[in-house]
């Protein structure tokens, strides 16, 4: 068969898939944007086109800014915390260790639970009064570390702990496929060169499973700017303005949950600045993470 | 040959992926209906044609309250088989549903829910219809007119700017110091319901601390903006009085936050700050409710729907009772008690009006009033009983002046209270900054907010 005659079968195998990612993804999306360019509470068609209104608006708005700032923290906070401990538990859990698909269930259990569960766990964790965590520290003579977890001065510090303990396990599995795949000879020769486990580890698995980890981290980055459940579960049933995250705050501003404001065209343009930001951050993900692939 | 291989091939995909799509289209499931209740028909009569009216509702299925009035529809049905009501239980998000529904062009007559979330969903973006007329109709189980079997005042919640009446209240609160009061009469204290003076007040919070030294004298939950900033807007309307409180909120400049009366409120706060309990600037609700029921906290302030809220929680034996905010010596708005509801509204594409009026009317019946009240649910109806723990939130009003909450500013700029008000608030209540430092906050935000 020939190219044309290839190509003439590839296009209704990708026909289906084009036509649903056009109808699901690419017209909200452009819809979206044409929205953004209103001024519309959400009710009724009374839209009125405003222009870049809203975006002007925006670079004002010091709750976006900081919303924003909130967003980047955690993303970047939790992102260093959770590749730090999948890194550390794949490789420990790679080993003939007793207990090994025990811990890897445990570790990996927190995301089968919905985020909404998490989150009410985490604030019964973080309770001064009858959570474990105070209840720990006082009955072990370490009262004086104890804090208002979910107080202002503590709250995002504690939902980044409670976003690494959530996603750690779903990266370390990912990771741990990517090690499993390293042909074993290439430990057993490093041994043998009388190689320490940490320079097996930063020339040997790091390099080989760079491409998994490079996945995992477009991933996280694109969860992380999104992540919504666990931050309005953990903060039931209201979020303070000043913990608010971007996905927060566009939910704040779109629907009145929280206070009665209905601004769904501001909103919307909350949503097209975040998407932007998830594609210039994996963008930004790619190209500094881009080498060479190692095939073996 | 392999050309029309290749269109078949083509053709054969599109129409499955068409049919698809069209299943996604399908309209959303609604709300399975209603049980129509059996009406036995005359035979040489023809039955009235029977309109049907959706009402989408704050509850969810399971609320003591949905159930109530779940029963109530059921009842109305049979009294006027000619209306079937179709009911959604959507929950608190039904603005949110209400929003894509609406777009959608999906039958909807009536929502609920509080009334500054159904003013600025359906009043102020012009969908709501003004019931006036049908408020001036016989209420359904009185002779007298429908408007005027609710109490002095309730009916102002549901009035816009026009003129007109487009809410009606379902039950309404006030916001109040509620307080455990065996502990209180153990100490010898009985607060007068409207009449304590801030002096009075502080006083009463010394004693609790000194007499009771494991309880603590107020509670909050101090990640709750909307009940944080209680406490700074009732002292500010109480120095500077409602005008100039609101006045401050528009100022574009924020320097009207510069009044003194204003820092002195915010100095107020700081001085009974020592009597929260420890880590409320953290304590997540309803951890701080719980610890009032168990007798740990001895008053909080909170909306005349918090003995309802705590009922489970409630052992048996805690009697709760409220009193207002207290009044500030020398002040300029010590007659304002915040007073709101949560309400219905009507959509004004509803294509029978005369029917939704109808059903409201049944719904805000003495009747149906006096079973919600059972629940411990304050309505604002004349001749319905009031809740035992919420008996002074009506002798309250009656030597009040209502105002809707935060002096109105929640219903007119929430974006400014939330993005503003409630961020500065919020670090003064929590004790991140002092009364000084707030002052700033204010004017330098609301600068900030409305040259945007």
């Amino acid at each position: 068969m020939g190219r044309r005659g290839r190509q003439r079968l590839v296009v209704p195998f990708i026909l289906p898939a084009f036509i649903l990612y056009s109808v699901f993804f690419v017209y909200p999306a452009i819809r979206a944007f044409w929205v953004s360019l209103h001024d519309w509470s959400g009710f009724g068609g009374n839209m009125v086109y405003i222009g870049l209104g809203n975006y002007s608006e925006m670079l004002k708005d010091t709750v976006f800014k900081e919303s924003l700032m909130r967003t980047l923290t955690i993303s970047l906070g939790g992102g260093i915390g959770i590749f730090a401990l999948a890194l550390f538990f794949a490789a420990i859990l790679q080993r003939d260790l007793r207990g090994k698909k025990f811990f890897r269930t445990l570790i990996f259990f927190p995301m089968i639970v919905p985020g909404v569960g998490l989150g009410l766990i985490w604030q019964f964790m973080y309770n001064n009064s009858w959570g474990p965590l105070s209840a720990l520290l006082k009955l072990v003579s370490l009262e004086s570390l104890d804090r208002v977890w979910l107080g202002p001065d503590y709250i995002i510090k504690s939902l980044a702990v409670a976003v690494i303990w959530t996603y750690v396990g779903y990266y370390m599995v990912m990771l741990m496929a990517g090690i499993d795949k390293i042909p074993p000879p290439y430990y057993e020769a490093a041994i043998l060169d009388g190689a320490s486990e940490w320079k097996m580890f930063f020339t040997i698995t790091l390099p080989m499973i760079w491409d998994v980890l490079v996945v995992a981290l477009i991933l996280w980055t694109i969860g992380s700017l999104k992540i919504f459940d666990l931050i309005a579960a953990t903060t039931f049933p209201a979020p303070a303005t000043s913990t608010y995250t971007l996905t927060i705050y566009i939910w704040a501003e779109a629907v009145g949950v929280y206070m009665p404001v209905f601004r769904l065209g501001y909103a919307t343009a909350l949503g097209v600045v975040l998407l932007l930001m998830v594609v210039v951050a994996v963008g930004i993900v790619r190209f500094v993470t881009r080498r060479e692939a190692i095939e073996y | 040959m392999k050309s029309r291989k290749f269109v078949l091939l083509t053709l054969v995909i599109a129409s499955l992926l068409l049919s698809l799509v069209a299943t996604q289209c399908a309209p959303a499931t609604k709300a399975p209906p209603t049980e129509k209740p059996t009406v036995e028909e005359k035979p040489t009569e023809k039955p009235a044609e029977k309109v049907k009216i959706v009402y989408w509702s704050m509850f969810s299925e399971g609320e003591p309250l949905q159930q109530l009035l779940d029963q109530a529809t059921q009842d109305f049905m049979k009294e006027n088989p000619d209306i079937e009501v179709e009911v959604n239980w959507a929950g608190r998000q039904v603005l949110t549903v209400l929003q894509s529904a609406i777009a959608a062009g999906t039958q909807v007559d009536i929502v609920d829910h509080s009334d500054d979330r159904v003013y600025n969903a359906i009043v102020k973006s012009g969908l709501a219809l003004p019931l006036d007329e049908y408020l001036d109709e016989k209420a359904y189980d009185s002779d007298k007119a429908w408007k005027d079997t609710f109490k002095p005042g309730a009916l102002e919640i549901g009035k816009a700017d026009d003129g007109k009446y487009y809410l009606i209240p379902r039950d309404d609160y006030i916001s109040a110091f509620f307080y455990n009061v065996k502990m209180l009469d153990e100490l010898g204290i009985h607060p007068s319901p409207g009449e304590m003076t801030w002096t009075e007040f502080v006083d009463m919070l010394e004693t609790i601390r000194s007499e009771k030294p494991d309880v603590s004298p107020l509670g909050a939950d101090g990640p709750v903006s909307f009940y944080n900033n209680w406490y700074f807007t009732y002292l500010a309307i109480r120095l500077a009085g409602k005008d100039a409180f609101r006045e401050a909120a528009y100022d574009k400049t924020g320097e009207k936050w510069g009044e003194p009366e204003f820092l002195q409120a915010a100095q107020m706060i700081e001085e009974i700050q020592g009597y929260f309990q420890k880590g409320f600037e953290g304590s997540v609700w309803p951890a701080a409710q719980v610890q009032w029921v168990n007798s740990e906290i001895a008053m909080m302030f909170c909306g005349a729907w918090l003995p309802k809220e705590m009922s489970e929680q409630t052992p048996e034996g805690f009697e709760i009772s409220l009193f207002g905010f207290p009044k500030v010596e020398g002040g300029k708005g010590n007659e304002y008690v915040e007073h709101w509801a949560n309400t219905y509204g009507v959509l004004k594409d509803c294509k029978h009006p005369e029917a939704v009026a109808r059903y409201l009317q049944y719904i805000t019946s003495k009747k149906v009033g006096t079973d919600i009240a059972s629940l411990g649910t304050p309505v604002p109806l004349v001749g319905v009983p009031v809740p035992p723990a919420l008996e002074n939130q009506f002798k309250i009003l009656e030597t009040h002046t209502a105002i809707p909450a935060r002096a109105g500013l929640n219903t007119e700029i929430p974006e400014y209270m939330d993005n503003v008000f409630n961020v500065c608030d919020d670090k003064l209540f929590q004790m991140q900054i002092g009364p000084e430092e707030f002052i700033e906050c204010l004017k330098t935000e609301s600068a900030a907010y409305w040259a945007r």
